[in-house]
């Protein structure tokens, strides 16, 4: 047998024997597989890994929890699809789900919320209770808590206090209406533009601001590139731990309230994991070396409130004032 | 002969269209971005469907013209009669691959009917589409391509 022949079937063996699994290795009952945005060191992965140790635990093993981070499995919109296909079972997704039922919107919309108390009451209320029930019954997936999620805030190469300062400032906005209108109503220039491809492009000056929450900024490592952190607090949103509705009921009613005990303990697992992240990021930020601005909140949401009302459909129009009024 | 005809003008007019459509939204957005007040939003999204859509119809074609990269380190050092064996084979693994692709691709496409994309508001079953337009027409001229070798190997 000729020398490369060997080496193909040597190959081909070892991949074999490689894939094969013991037997003895005893196999649950459930096995969910959740896909992840995040990394390892995130406190939405950190949650799930919880999460999946309650679950074992509770159900004497009945139920395994695989959590892939960094987008192994899908990205975040894909995810939502091979759940809806069965594919996989679990992710966390908020404003991507606006594509199936446009109420979900409110879940990352500019300028709706002052606070988070704001946010508690919102996912808390007969709105909130209408969301969850949209996407069980519109999209196929069920809500199982929710994760708070940081500010956004804008970050610059110089100053931002007011409105006014902006003068037509390039800022990469994500591929969301909203966002686009309320920057352009305040002033800025928005422009749509990939996650992957905002630090490049600052370091360029294709765009010279950006606004995502302390972690992002200080993830993505957009402090090389940008001297100025505006506390605009522009947005405050969250998301929701997911399961498929068809994976969920699939569970013996005796594991559904394993299940759902679980996630409830994961929620707030993970918001006390959030709250000590937030200020450690914070100092990181400030150690190396953006300098923090304290911004006319009032001015914002003056001029970008009114752009994004007027961008709604009449229904949600009629939900927004619903909600400004449960919030007040 | 004249379905493959149709199909072979379709994907090259395809092909065509959907790639001088790419070249004139990222210019647009490009152009907006220095030279406008604002950007069109629904250009970052457009320019996105329409790459997709360009590879999908090129695919077909690609296979046809034998324009796909090749895993030469093993085929060389095959003997002449594993060439054949291989030669053979691969057509028949390409067609089983995207015939099984665009079977599932299917669903894919109907479930696209209840998303619709965040700028452009069209429904997401567009851009799915094009999944079935580059399994079938890989699977078809895979089959072909076999159908061709068969008759070389008679």
């Amino acid at each position: 047998m000729r020398p490369v022949a060997k080496i193909f079937l040597i190959t081909s063996f070892l991949i074999v024997v490689l894939a094969c699994e013991s037997s003895d290795t005893p196999k649950p009952e459930f096995v969910f597989k959740a896909s992840m945005l995040v990394k390892e060191n995130h406190t939405w992965y950190k949650a799930f890994i919880y999460f999946g140790e309650l679950l074992s635990e509770r159900s004497g093993g009945r139920i395994e929890l695989q959590v892939y981070p960094s987008e192994q499995l899908a990205k975040e919109l894909e995810a939502l699809r091979l759940i809806r296909a069965g594919v996989i079972d679990m992710t966390i997704s908020a404003s991507s789900l606006t594509n199936f039922a446009e109420i979900i919107t409110f879940s990352d919309m500019p300028f709706l919320l002052r606070d988070t108390l704001a946010m508690h009451k919102l996912i808390n209320s007969p709105i909130g209770k209408r969301i969850e029930q949209e996407m069980i019954e519109k999209i196929g997936i069920r809500p199982v808590g929710y994760f708070q999620r940081g500010e956004r805030h804008l970050t610059s190469n110089r100053p931002i206090k007011h409105p006014d300062d902006l003068d037509e400032l390039i800022i990469r906005v994500p591929n969301a209406p909203s966002y686009v209108v309320a920057w352009k109503a305040i002033g800025a220039k928005p422009t749509p533009m990939a996650f992957s491809e905002v630090f490049s492009s600052l370091q360029q000056g294709t765009i010279e601001a950006q606004e995502n929450p302390f972690a992002m900024i200080k993830n993505a490592g957009f402090s090389e590139v940008q001297k100025y952190l505006n506390l605009t607090g522009h947005v405050i949103s969250w998301g929701y731990p997911l399961v498929g509705e068809k994976q969920f009921q699939m569970l013996p009613d005796d594991l559904k309230v394993i299940f759902l005990q679980a996630a409830k303990e994961m929620q707030t697992y993970e918001h006390r994991l959030f709250l000590e992240n937030e200020s450690k990021v914070q100092e990181e930020l400030k150690a190396a070396g953006m300098e923090f601005v304290k911004v006319d909140k009032n001015a914002f949401v003056e001029n970008g409130e009114k752009a994004v009302y007027e961008s709604l459909s009449k229904e949600m129009q009629e939900v927004y004032d619903e909600i400004k009024k449960i919030t007040q | 002969m004249k379905f493959k005809i149709f199909l072979s003008t379709f994907l090259k007019y395809g092909t065509l269209m959907t790639s001088l459509g790419f070249i004139f939204t990222v210019s647009l957005q490009i152009f907006a971005r220095f030279f406008l007040t604002d950007v069109p939003p629904w250009t970052e999204e457009a320019s996105r469907i329409l790459f997709i859509y360009s590879i999908s119809f090129a695919s077909g074609l690609a296979y046809r013209g034998n324009y796909f990269v090749y895993l030469e380190v093993f085929y060389l050092g095959f003997s002449s009669k594993i060439k054949k064996v291989v030669d053979l084979v691969s057509p028949i693994l390409s067609f089983f691959l995207f015939g099984i692709t665009a079977r599932y691709a299917l669903p894919v496409f109907q479930m696209g009917f209840s998303e619709s994309s965040p700028s452009l508001q069209i429904i997401m079953a567009i851009p799915f589409f094009s999944l079935l337009i580059l399994s079938c027409s890989v699977s078809f001229y895979s089959l072909l391509s076999l159908l061709k070798k068969i008759k070389y190997l008679k």
